[in-house]
C-alpha cells in the first residue's frame, strides 16, 4: 500500500541545465589547470632567455674554452685512436662537456617545447568549450 | 600477477626505479671523473714549477689566483715548447700542459706520421691522452694543424 503522502509529491526532476552547469564546471577546472601549467612553462622559458642574455659572456666562454668540439673533431680525424681508446676518450668527452651552457640551454629547450604545447592544449579546451565538451588532458 | 603488471602501479615503481638508476649512475661518473680530474690537478699543481719554467712577471710556483681545472684526457691548443719528450701545450682556457710522448704515441700531420722533432713551438695541436701521477698527459695521440 502506497502512503497517500507520497503520491502527492510531483515527480522527481534534476535542475534545469543541470548538465550544462556540470560540464561548464568541469571545463572551467581544466582551463585553469592547462593555463597554469602554460603559465608555469612560459615563465620558465622567459627566466631561461633571461638567463641566458645576461650571462651570456660566461655561457660563451664556457663553451668556446671547452675541449667537448675539439674532442669531436678527433673522432672525425682519427676515429681509429679514439675507437681505440674508446674508455678513456669517453671520459675525455664527458669531463669537457660544458655542463653550465648544455643544461640552461636544454631547461629552456623544455619550457619553450611546453609552452607551446599547453597554448595548443588551451586553445583546444577553448574550443570544447564551445560546443560544451570535456576533454582529455593526458 | 599479470594484473599487477598491467597497473599503474607497477608502471610508476618502474618508472621511479628506471630514474634512481639513471640518477645514481650519472652521479657515480660524475664523481670518476671528477676525482680523476682532482687526482690531475693535484699532479699538475704540485709539479708546476718543475715543469713550467719561470718566466718574467710570472713566477715558477702555481699563480696566485687558481687557474681552472685543467682537461686530463687531452689538450688543444699551441705548443709552448718542446723539450726531449715533453711537450707543452697552451689549451684554449690558457692553461698550460705538459704533455709526455711515450713510445706508444702517435704524433700525425695531416695524412702522415711524424716525429718529436717536427712539433714545433707556435704550432697548433690536438693532444689526447691518458692523465699519469705527476699531473702529465700521456699522449695517445698528438695531431699537428699544418700552418698554412
Amino acid at each position: 500500500m502506497t502512503n497517500p503522502l507520497l503520491t502527492r509529491l510531483p515527480s522527481v526532476q534534476t535542475p534545469p541545465n543541470l548538465d550544462e552547469r556540470v560540464m561548464d564546471a568541469i571545463l572551467a577546472v581544466q582551463i585553469r589547470r592547462v593555463r597554469f601549467r602554460f603559465g608555469s612553462m612560459l615563465a620558465g622559458a622567459v627566466g631561461s632567455i633571461a638567463l641566458m642574455v645576461a650571462y651570456h659572456t660566461a655561457l660563451w666562454d664556457e663553451l668556446s674554452t671547452s675541449s667537448f668540439f675539439a674532442m669531436l673533431r678527433l673522432v672525425a680525424s682519427d676515429p681509429d685512436v679514439a675507437f681505440g681508446n674508446a674508455k678513456e676518450f669517453a671520459l675525455g668527452l664527458l669531463e669537457t662537456l660544458p655542463l653550465g651552457a648544455i643544461t640552461l640551454a636544454l631547461v629552456g629547450l623544455f619550457c619553450v617545447v611546453g609552452a607551446i604545447g599547453f597554448a595548443q592544449a588551451l586553445r583546444k579546451t577553448h574550443r570544447h568549450s564551445l560546443i560544451r565538451q570535456p576533454i582529455s588532458l593526458n | 600477477m599479470p594484473d599487477f603488471l598491467k597497473s599503474r602501479t607497477f608502471k610508476v615503481l618502474l618508472a621511479c626505479l628506471g630514474a634512481l638508476i639513471l640518477m645514481f649512475g650519472s652521479f657515480s661518473l660524475g664523481v670518476n671523473v671528477g676525482e680523476r680530474k682532482a687526482r690531475h690537478m693535484d699532479g699538475w699543481a704540485e709539479n708546476y714549477g718543475r715543469m713550467f719554467p719561470p718566466r718574467i712577471g710570472f713566477p715558477g710556483d702555481m699563480p696566485f689566483a687558481p687557474p681552472p681545472m685543467p682537461d686530463s684526457h687531452g689538450v688543444f691548443g699551441k705548443v709552448i715548447s718542446v723539450s726531449g719528450q715533453d711537450v707543452v701545450v697552451q689549451g684554449q682556457d690558457g692553461v698550460e700542459q705538459n704533455v709526455l710522448v711515450t713510445s706508444s704515441t702517435d704524433i700525425r700531420l695531416g695524412r702522415d706520421q711524424a716525429k718529436v722533432t717536427d712539433i714545433k713551438p707556435d704550432e697548433g695541436a690536438s693532444v689526447f691522452g691518458t692523465p699519469n701521477d705527476k699531473g702529465q698527459i700521456e699522449a695517445r695521440l698528438i695531431r699537428l694543424m699544418s700552418q698554412p
